[in-house]
């Protein structure tokens, strides 16, 4: 399953500076929606944990805390999926080129989970845009 | 200030970014080597979620106990946050155990 045009013409949209502390507005908003319509536990947690790594990426790695760059959040939330999109304004990247952060030479490090957790967690993920954009979608089930 | 044999009690304390780690009672030779810590507990009972970021925090207190020779355990978490220490294998660095006195007694 991947986006059309047409649910990407209606989506919800929220822009936000690129500051960690901004980030969580959008988790917010979405979280609230995925509350209303009667998402269980263990999607929920997926969904927070999805959109967290999604914002920390676009905020840090994408748009490198540059006050001048916005991440846009576009949403869609209904009682049989969730629709997320996370756009920054950096240079994208290639995902293939992320290492497995399970790796033994790759274990004591403190970073480059966040896309094996988005793929662990959610139904699908896919990069748009050249890697600015990442897709989450969660069915629930 | 008297002497006393008040044994030695060693709290930890939370102050913003710092950690206050308070001695009370006497450092005597019997019990000098407890203020020598080689483990790290960290009780994850009341830890509800946590992201790769979060994740990252765990793997660096790892690092900073590896490079004095100690060592780091994780006790109590949550069956979400389990899953997500199982699913990256970062329990490979840092065992699991059901409470804080069974790592304890290791």
């Amino acid at each position: 399953m991947n986006v059309d045009s047409e649910l990407e013409a209606s989506l919800n949209v929220i822009e936000i500076d690129s500051t960690l502390e901004a980030a969580k507005q959008p988790e917010a908003v979405i979280l609230r929606e995925v509350d209303r319509c009667g998402y269980g536990e263990d999607a929920t947690f997926a969904i927070k944990l999805a959109l967290e790594e999604a914002m920390t990426n676009a905020v840090k790695h994408g748009n490198r805390q540059d006050s001048a760059r916005r991440v846009i959040v576009r949403y869609s939330v209904t009682r049989e999926r969730t629709v997320i999109l996370v756009q920054d304004q950096g240079d994208g990247f290639m995902p293939a080129d992320v290492p497995d952060p399970t790796r033994p030479d790759r274990l004591p490090l403190p970073t480059g989970r966040g896309i094996m957790l988005m793929r662990a967690y959610m139904s699908e993920v896919h990069y748009r845009k050249g890697g600015t954009e990442v897709c989450l979608i969660k069915r629930n089930e | 200030m008297y002497v006393t044999d008040r044994p030695l009690e060693i709290d930890v304390e939370r102050r913003g970014e710092a950690v206050i780690c308070k001695l009370a009672g006497s450092a005597t030779m019997d019990v000098c080597h407890l203020l020598n810590d080689r483990l790290l507990v960290l009780d994850l009972g009341d830890l509800e979620f946590i992201c790769s970021l979060g994740l990252g925090g765990l793997v660096a207190t790892y690092l900073y106990a590896r490079q004095h020779q100690g060592r780091v355990v994780v006790a109590a978490p949550h069956p979400a946050v389990r899953e997500l220490l199982e699913l990256t294998r970062l329990t490979t660095l840092m065992p699991i155990f059901a409470t804080a006195e069974e790592a304890l007694r290791g």
